[in-house]
């Protein structure tokens, strides 16, 4: 069976809290998806193995000033500043159409403090239909929270300990690239009880617009993503598969079915779609399909038997 | 699984490059024959998002607001000035290369609930890519059409006899006088509202003409709908790109300009300063 062959487990760490299970491994990246709703045009969301969604924040969220978005060589830049409406307009208005589908439902949260994050764990695990939590330590763009977390190891620990406590859904920690030593911070989220990492979020960059002699962005500086960070972010996924024994979901330019088992090959379990989603809406179902083909082409009967492969 | 709202699943149209027309240096227009479903559906204002190469490089689609849909031909048009990567390439393919089309997208020109008697549409250079869909529609119903179309230069000058053919009274204005009255459209537009009944107002060209469109109307207390050009990525309302500021008792809020918009209501729209 072609379904039983890409289930991907996410298995709980502490007795009593809930494990992650995918259909698939192809997970929309959170930011890059909204809530669902604008590719429920284009695609059935009952085939992707989950929907990361739009990365929620206590109150709503407006965002920050355009321009907000500049494309590079093979990347984008962004700086949306988290424009968001809110965890409390999320779980009112967005759930109900998430819970129409059985696809597993990650809700990424930002905050600016541990008790942000605690409080907003909190509140989505009495929530039906939220199936993790995914800690974005890491978003470059926020002044404040963030950019300070995901490069402080202790920080990254802190929060992890804080919302495990917290919850007893499967929290993921979401990893930043601009970092010093990314398998060290895995690991201290890994200590802090996180059930798997998420990697990599986007890559701090700018543009200069040299007719207008300013930096194209408003915000000065955005996160990169796309096909021109995907060697960075298999490299990273490479190094955290050695550093720790929780799962990796990898991401970083993951355009079609072969990027994503390059993923899996340097020891990601899931992957997620975020930037081809802009360029194809039905990106992730053809990343899925190519894995499949990859498989079939290859008679392996289960992605399971790749994960970190090529370490071996 | 049936949703609500969702009758059939869109998706990516394939499109075949008939022939592109040279308007002047650097400005082409280009022809498309491309699915049914697509030309039938499309409304003026509205904008498709093209993937001009399949090799992934650019990365993004480039946006392009409907410029002409013959249905009798199966074919869309796009209007475009080189003016980056996506459009250098444009301007180089052959008749015969593949394309794929998201659209139509966003939201297009909305006309009042009665039916207007005299709608003046108004272009600065290539914003006057969407008013030739536009005129055609408005002529088709019947509704009294006048074109204020403004250029840089003679040089620059297109489409007059597009418009005219339409049986559309047509004014030009070149900023340097080189053809056509000398001087912006909105001196035109300025002119006429103050002499002529004019119902409805659909602008599309350079921010600070937009703006002027939008101030003149405000004052005459004439419904205007402005057609607004910002960078995005995905042009389906995901990435949050390409929001523009919108008015609302409260003070502002973002609006997409692919989803809500590329068109807004003049008065509602808070122009950058810059």
């Amino acid at each position: 069976m072609k379904t039983k062959g890409m289930r991907v487990t996410i298995p709980a760490r502490v007795k009593g809290c809930k494990s992650l299970v995918l259909d698939n491994p192809v997970i929309a990246a959170s930011g890059t998806f909204g809530f669902g709703r604008e590719y429920a045009e284009y695609i059935d969301l009952d085939k992707l193995g989950a929907i990361a969604v739009k990365g929620l924040t206590p109150a709503a969220r407006e965002g920050n000033p355009t321009p907000r978005i500049v494309e590079t060589e093979m990347g984008i830049i962004n700086s949306i500043g988290l424009q968001n409406p809110g965890i409390e307009k999320f779980i009112a208005e967005e759930m109900p159409f998430l819970n129409q589908y059985k696809t597993k439902v990650i809700a990424n949260i930002s905050g600016n403090s541990v008790e942000e994050f605690v409080i907003m764990s909190k509140r989505l695990s009495t929530e039906k239909g939220v199936d993790a939590m995914e800690i974005n330590v890491s978003c470059p763009n926020i002044h404040r929270g963030g950019e300070v977390f995901a490069t402080n190891p202790e920080m990254v620990e802190l929060i992890t300990s804080a919302v495990r406590k917290a919850t007893d859904l499967p929290i993921i920690v979401k990893l930043s690239p601009n970092v010093t030593d990314i398998g060290y911070i895995a690991r201290r989220a890994e200590a802090g009880g996180a059930d798997a990492v998420s990697m990599i979020n986007t890559v701090l960059a700018m543009a200069i617009d040299i007719h207008k002699q300013k930096p194209v962005l408003k915000q000065v500086f955005g996160g990169l993503s796309g096909p021109a960070i995907k060697p960075i972010a298999l490299r990273q996924v490479w190094q955290v598969y050695q550093s720790v024994n929780i799962p990796i979901i990898g991401m970083g330019g993951i355009m079609d079915g072969d990027d994503a088992i390059e993923f899996i090959l340097a020891g990601a379990t899931a992957v997620s779609v975020g930037t081809g989603n802009f360029v194809n809406p039905t990106a992730c179902l053809d990343v899925l399909q190519g894995m499949r083909d990859y498989l079939e082409n290859h008679q392996i009967n289960d992605i399971n038997q790749l994960i970190g492969r090529a370490h071996q | 699984m049936e949703m609500e709202g969702v009758i059939r699943m869109k998706k990516e149209y394939t499109g075949e490059i008939l022939y592109q027309e040279k308007m002047y240096e650097g400005c082409y227009r280009m022809v498309i024959k491309t699915d049914e479903d697509l030309l039938r559906t499309s409304q003026p204002g509205q904008f498709v998002h093209v993937k001009i190469n399949q090799t992934g490089d650019p990365l993004l689609r480039r946006p392009f607001s409907i410029h002409r849909i013959d249905l009798a031909q199966g074919t869309i048009s796009l209007l475009y000035a080189v003016v980056g990567k996506g459009t250098t390439i444009m301007a180089l393919d052959l008749p015969g290369k593949k394309v794929g089309i998201l659209g139509p997208l966003g939201t297009g020109f909305s006309l009042p609930d009665t039916k207007p008697h005299h709608v003046v549409l108004i272009g600065g250079g290539l914003g006057a890519a969407p008013l030739l869909f536009t005129a055609e529609r408005l002529v088709e119903k019947d509704i009294q059409t006048t074109v204020i179309l403004g250029y840089a230069d003679k040089h620059r000058a297109m489409l007059e006899g597009d418009f005219k053919r339409l049986g559309v009274k047509t004014y030009i204005s070149t900023e340097d006088g080189s053809v056509g009255n000398k001087g912006y459209p909105t001196e035109v537009l300025e002119e006429m509202i103050s002499s002529e009944k004019i119902d409805a107002v659909l602008t599309c060209g350079p921010e600070i003409m937009m703006h002027k469109v939008a101030i003149i109307c405000e004052y005459a207390g004439v419904n205007a709908w402005v057609s607004l050009e910002e960078k995005m990525a995905c042009g389906v309302g995901a990435c949050l790109g390409c929001v523009v500021r919108i008015r609302d008792e409260a003070g502002s809020h973002y609006e997409k300009a692919c989803k809500e918009g590329p068109v807004f209501k003049a008065s509602e729209v808070i122009f950058h300063e810059n």
